[in-house]
């Protein structure tokens, strides 16, 4: 590249683009905006953004977060220290290895019926899914090709 | 004055900076529009603090700069496989103009032609050429700033800006002048 070419490019461009300007916008955009600023000024404190909300509520939602991590951080410091949990910590653990045994013995039947099926019934199984995942992405290539392809006046 | 309509002028007064700034980054009028509502929905947030500040056109450029090319990586590199590729490589092979320019009127455009004309050209540039062409004039960002927000290469910033000019000045028929004649350019 010459250094020299680069620079009256640069200037020539530069020159072209310094008078644009700004583009106005859409006249309707306003009004969506405004309509958008309604509704959003319609919803309760409580659903918009923490960092909206009135301080105290802010401060007490803080307060509460650094609870529960206090409490988690607590709990696993009980359990890898064998400390004695309280009731409501063991049953709760109890009722979580209940549903993983379920899982498990979902799992092994799953297993046992995709080993009785043999490797015919998968591999087609396969090639169906496959099939479809091809279809899906030719017709989105198809699609976002007729959709985004330039406007030709 | 109630606070919407306080709201309302504000949005008068700077919805065509922001909106300049989202059109000329993505080059697409519906995501410009979706990026210019998000960035007043977020000023609306901030309003109390914004309304009387000097700086409040820079936190809303800089808000739309930044939503902007989020919404690019974001959104685009989903689907760029399938299209963007194919522009990027058109745009370097086709030294032509791809929108309608008629040979013997263009150079004689009344301003606001012109301003449409250049603004055309300018978006039909691939993203990869456009965003830090873009970048470097209209946000005035240094190589290196843009290197780093767009986490490429400084080369390759350099490069794709070079690229840019080149092909703007291609489809804007410009021929650049002698260095004593004192105007870079004319359109031809």
């Amino acid at each position: 590249m010459n250094p020299e070419y680069e620079k009256q490019l640069e200037a020539c461009v530069r020159r072209e683009l310094e008078a644009l300007g700004e583009m106005p916008a859409p006249s309707a955009l306003a009004k969506r905006i405004m309509r958008a600023v309604e509704q959003r000024a319609a919803v309760p404190w409580y659903r918009r953004a923490w960092s909206t909300w009135p301080g105290s509520w802010q401060a007490a939602g803080l307060a509460a977060l650094l609870l529960a991590f206090g409490g988690l951080c607590a709990g696993a410091w009980m359990v890898t220290h064998d400390i004695t949990t309280p009731g409501w910590f063991t049953t709760g653990v109890a009722d979580a290895s209940a549903i993983w045994r379920v899982l498990e013995v979902l799992a092994t039947t799953a297993a046992s019926l995709i080993g009785r099926l043999g490797v015919g019934v998968l591999v087609m199984g396969a090639a169906v899914v496959f099939g479809a995942w091809v279809t899906c992405i030719g017709l989105g290539t198809a699609y976002v090709r007729l959709a985004m392809r330039p406007a030709v006046n | 004055m109630t606070d919407a309509q306080q709201f309302e002028a504000f949005l008068h007064n700077y919805q065509n900076m922001v909106f300049s700034t989202a059109m000329r980054l993505t080059a697409n009028p519906s995501e410009a529009e979706d990026i210019t509502q998000e960035v007043f929905l977020r000023a609306y947030e901030r309003f109390g603090e914004l309304q009387g500040s000097p700086t409040v056109a820079g936190w809303l450029k800089t808000v739309a700069r930044n939503l902007s090319l989020n919404h690019l990586s974001r959104y685009r590199s989903r689907w760029s496989f399938f299209s963007e590729m194919v522009r990027d490589q058109e745009a370097d092979d086709e030294p032509t103009v791809d929108f309608p320019a008629p040979d013997d009127t263009h150079a004689n455009l009344a301003a606001g032609d012109r301003r449409e004309f250049v603004e055309k050209a300018l978006q039909s540039l691939p993203a990869s050429q456009r965003v830090p062409l873009v970048l470097h004039h209209f946000e005035d960002l240094q190589y290196d700033e843009i290197a780093e927000k767009l986490g490429v290469s400084l080369g390759k910033v350099k490069t794709d800006i070079f690229r840019g000019r080149e092909a703007l000045r291609r489809k804007l028929r410009l021929k650049l002048n002698e260095e004593e004649s004192g105007q870079p350019c004319e359109r031809v």
